[in-house]
């Protein structure tokens, strides 16, 4: 022990080395190719990233109706913001009716959602693979 | 001395120094990453025991550190498009397999590790009787067992694999300062060891 207690470091380093490499590695297992081959085969193929539109082309019609109608009920005969009253529409009165569906805010409403779903449109030609459902 | 350089050239799994190396194994590489895997299976053939070996020492538990094995090759599989060359294949690969082995203990543990955690009581294994190497095994894992496991890493990496500092700095992303410090406190450890429990069934096995 006392002969061991003065090694040196190379001494220490020379004796150490000698050990583990006369011991050697683990074992391991014997089909463990097979297994990792295995497991590469069996992975499936990463999926493709779906991306799909937060809101969907009827999202987007719906959305632009009620942006027009509120432009629309803001917008018309209401003399103070402070205090808007929503129109009154009454149903057999199809003049109302017409008055909302031919306003100019109604129009531009409806313009602003066509060109969003051309655009979503575009967007899909030009990715498809990224909205494959 | 004559035996144990016979013995080393001898024993499965020890990868060959780069001197010494398959002239082939780029070109094993590169069929592997062509998506030869038989190619593949060539390379694990002789590395498996070395990654296995890293991996146990992080784990100490053969079912985990088997399955960080086959993760180890198969990260490895898959990301062979990174592998630069810079450095050797082997270190390039038991740096995968000792970070997939820590991430196997931090997921077992739920969260961080500490691999200077110095084990609980462990009962020394018993010589067998079963052969000078397997005895000589049992004694060495008998040691290390006694360690804490980033120690047990660094000196199989180091003794058993050669490697140099900066390269165990490569495997495990340690800085040079901390794997010297960690080495010679390994060592010192590993020492103690020899000259007590374990100093006569050590030297006499070397020495035999």
């Amino acid at each position: 022990m006392d002969t061991d207690q003065r090694l040196s470091g190379q001494e220490a380093d020379e004796r150490l080395r000698k050990l583990f490499q006369a011991a050697g590695p683990l074992t391991a297992a014997d089909d463990l190719e097979a297994r990792v081959l295995s497991r590469l085969n069996e992975a499936p193929a990463a999926a493709p990233v779906v991306v799909r539109p937060l809101v969907g082309r009827w999202g987007w019609v719906a959305v632009a109706a009620v942006l027009a109608l509120l432009i629309w009920s803001v917008s018309s005969g209401s003399p103070s913001p402070a205090a808007p009253h929503l129109p009154e529409i009454r149903l057999p009165d199809m003049d109302a009716v017409l008055r909302v569906a031919t306003s100019r805010w109604t129009l531009m409403g409806a313009l602003c959602g066509a060109l969003l779903l051309l655009l979503d449109t575009l967007l899909r030609r030009l990715h498809p693979a990224t909205h494959a459902a | 001395m004559m035996w144990a350089c016979t013995f080393v050239t001898t024993k499965p799994g020890v990868p060959s120094h780069p001197s010494t190396a398959p002239v082939h194994e780029e070109q094993l590489i590169e069929a592997a990453r062509r998506g030869d895997q038989q190619a593949f299976a060539r390379l694990m053939g002789t590395y498996k025991h070395m990654v296995f070996t890293v991996c146990s020492r992080v784990l100490r538990n053969r079912e985990e550190a088997e399955e960080a094995t086959q993760d180890s090759f198969v990260k490895a599989y898959r990301n062979l498009g990174g592998y630069s060359g810079g450095s050797r294949f082997s270190t390039w690969l038991y740096s995968i397999a000792y970070r997939t082995a820590l991430s196997a203990l931090r997921a077992r543990r739920g969260g961080s590790v500490n691999l200077d955690e110095v084990p609980e009581q462990v009962v020394a294994a018993p010589m067998t009787g079963a052969g000078k190497d397997q005895d000589l095994r049992l004694v060495v894992e008998g040691m290390l067992a006694r360690l804490p496991a980033g120690d047990a890493a660094l000196l199989t990496l180091f003794y058993l694999q050669d490697r140099t500092v900066e390269e165990i700095v490569t495997i495990t992303g340690l800085s040079v300062s901390n794997v010297k410090v960690k080495l010679h406190r390994a060592r010192q450890r590993m020492l103690e060891q020899m000259q007590g429990h374990w100093k006569q069934e050590a030297w006499t096995l070397i020495n035999d």
